[in-house]
């Protein structure tokens, strides 16, 4: 059931998409897909093929927190759920993103236990609601 | 004023458009001047804050070179994190699979014979399996790229502005370029694409040069 699951990783570094691919693919999940910024997601999101988002916030084109707010503006993504893997730290963005409907917000640079735990996290909470 | 009253009182129409428009010269001269005050401390100021050949030079070249600067530095460091991420993925595969060949070569083994071997394949297992999670690590540290390279942006962004406004007055203070003047003995570090000149493309160049020079 795990490695069934679809992710989409969206960061405009290369690296950094890389690196929770693959992390991912550890992990056991081994469906990901990517896109570099919100703009290029959102039509994949769109299109149905997702079941966890994964998505930078500062981003050229369409940030994160913009990405999220449209997800959740849409009925039929409104309960996806949606990692913010992030260098901004500060405590106000971090409530911003918790009233904009983010599931679950991780600070770069992370740990492999961090990205883990907080994955697991999402879908238990998504398994039992 | 009194002739142009006494004008308008007796109804002199040459006489009146005559002083009307001594009284516009006079104003249209009096404002060239003022602009032509404002124009020379301006350009004083210009000269004092020394926006002289050195800035024209900040705006046509150090700028934009560091500009190319910081793009070479954000892409050997993109570069180098792939190739890192390259090593990792062809290696983990590797600890993997030992840690399990160790694991399944153990199993088959008699628990009252090859103690020492069991005991070595029990390390083996061990320690690949430390080497995979090293690994994992070690990925994870390479995020090193996206943490700098967003640093990198933003003085990036930071530069091109200065750049403009430099560029402006540079425009504005009308002096002519000069490079600045590089003292001997001066060291420029690692070679960047569209910046360095004169320098040496790979060892192989460096080679052909020494032994050009009967090294």
């Amino acid at each position: 059931m795990a490695s069934s699951i679809r992710f989409l990783v969206v960061d405009d570094f290369s690296t950094m998409r890389r690196i929770i691919k693959n992390f991912l693919t550890d992990l056991g999940y081994t469906n990901v897909a990517e896109a570099d910024d919100g703009k290029t997601a959102l039509p994949v999101l769109k299109s149905g093929v997702v079941d966890f988002l994964i998505t930078d916030w500062n981003m050229p084109g369409m940030p994160g927190l913009e990405l999220l707010k449209e997800v959740r503006g849409d009925p039929a993504m409104k309960k996806l759920p949606v990692l913010l893997v992030t260098a901004e730290a500060k405590r106000e963005q971090i409530v911003e993103a918790a009233q904009a409907g983010v599931n679950g917000y991780v600070v770069k640079p992370f740990t492999a236990q961090t990205l883990k735990e907080k994955i697991d996290k999402i879908l238990a909470s998504q398994a039992a609601g | 004023m009194a002739r142009l009253n006494h004008a308008y009182a007796v109804a002199d129409e040459s006489t009146f458009e005559q002083l009307v428009n001594d009284l516009y010269i006079e104003r249209e001269h009096s404002l060239r001047t003022g602009l032509a005050k404002l124009s020379q401390a301006l350009a004083d100021a210009l000269a004092k804050f020394q926006l002289d050949s050195r800035i024209a030079a900040l705006a046509a070249k150090d700028i934009p070179d560091a500009r190319l600067r910081l793009d070479h530095v954000l892409k050997m460091t993109e570069d180098a994190t792939h190739r890192t991420l390259d090593l990792i993925e062809q290696t983990a595969p590797i600890a993997e699979s030992t840690a399990n060949d160790a694991r399944i070569l153990a199993s088959t083994l008699d628990d009252r014979s090859h103690n020492d071997i069991r005991r070595f394949l029990g390390d083996v297992q061990g320690s690949t399996e430390r080497m995979r999670a090293n690994l994992t690590e070690v990925m994870l540290a390479q995020g090193f790229q996206d943490l700098t390279g967003q640093i990198l942006n933003g003085i990036r962004t930071l530069i091109v502005e200065v750049e403009s406004v430099l560029d402006e007055l540079a425009k504005i203070s009308g002096v002519e370029i000069r490079p600045p003047r590089i003292e001997a003995g001066t060291l420029h570090g690692p070679t960047v694409p569209g910046v360095s000149t004169n320098t040496v493309v790979n060892q192989d160049d460096v080679d052909d040069l020494i032994a050009g020079l009967g090294i």
